[in-house]
């Protein structure tokens, strides 16, 4: 399937039907998880009542944001190894959603930690911070990307941040267990198996499957915004030689 | 209508809206940007269609 889509040509057919389809079952989907997290689901007197249905957009944000900077850096280093075209349209494709989701993360974080912990933002909490420093990173990787004049040497600049910044991956995973925070621990990827009730785990997971396909159709969206511009500019590129 | 909330209800409302927001916002940001590259991409094919014809 990777080696079909890897031509630009097919991939602009494969995104004409695959992103409507995307963005209706994510909406149905995401939609339907909110209505069972909103409306059915109980309180949670452990976790400080009603504040619990917060968790249905904050923690599918976080996993999202992670998983779109992984995104990034393998697209990356798809480049970086190969210099397929394809993979440097889609990370530049995945930043600004990237930085967009963090952001959400960040925010939704900080609405939740004021009744849960009593304080809007601790700066030196190792969760918030790693995912700051995550959001630094995509904002980052834009900001070099525009900053260089050929497109080659902001490619290269901008794959060689996003392949270094993978590390601070897995520190957010794990700043929670190696050092002392705030942030409760992980309730659902656990050696030991999930601690939350499936009762909150069911909608959690369909919030975050519905966000998926929305984040999907999204990039790929942006990824054929791309390959138009890249079109154009050899189109201008050519016009201008041929004067 | 709407559920009834706890203390807490303007936080929790505050972050659903976010949620539910951010993905519409993007949604007409990467449309705009769709069309706007679309449209020059076919604004340089017509001139080069009008180029060929006239040689």
């Amino acid at each position: 399937m990777w080696t079909l889509l890897s031509n630009p040509h097919r991939f602009l057919a494969f995104a004409r039907w695959a992103v409507p389809i995307a963005y209706g079952l994510g909406t149905i989907i995401f939609a339907a998880s909110l209505y069972r997290g909103l409306w059915q689901v109980p309180p949670d007197e452990m976790q400080g009542g009603d504040i619990i249905r917060g968790m249905f957009i904050h923690v599918p944000s976080a996993w999202l944001c992670m998983g779109l900077y992984v995104g990034l850096a393998v697209a990356s280093f798809v480049w970086f190894v190969w210099r397929h075209e394809l993979a440097d349209v889609a990370a530049r494709a995945i930043a600004p959603i990237g930085a967009s989701y963090t952001l959400l993360c960040l925010v939704t974080g900080s609405i939740w930690g004021k009744p849960t912990w009593g304080t809007w933002w601790v700066w030196d909490d190792p969760r918030i911070m790693s995912v700051l420093v995550l959001f630094f990173l995509f904002i980052g990787y834009i900001a070099l990307r525009s900053a260089l004049e050929t497109r080659q040497r902001a490619a290269r600049a901008g794959a060689i941040l996003a392949m270094v910044g993978i590390l601070n991956v897995p520190i957010i995973r794990f700043s929670v267990d190696i050092w002392a925070s705030l942030h409760q621990g992980p309730s659902v990827i656990r050696a030991e198996g999930p601690a939350m009730a499936a009762v909150y785990m069911t909608p959690l997971l369909f919030s975050f499957l519905g966000q998926i396909l929305i984040v999907s159709a999204m990039v790929i969206t942006l990824m054929r915004a791309e390959i138009f511009t890249q079109q154009a500019d050899r189109m201008l590129a050519r016009r201008l030689g041929g004067q | 209508m709407f559920p009834e909330f706890d203390k807490n209800a303007a936080y929790i409302w505050a972050i659903v809206g976010l949620g539910i927001a951010l993905p519409i916002m993007l949604t007409i940001y990467t449309q705009i940007r769709l069309r706007l590259s679309l449209r020059r991409l076919e604004r340089y094919r017509s001139i080069e269609a009008e180029t060929t014809d006239d040689t």
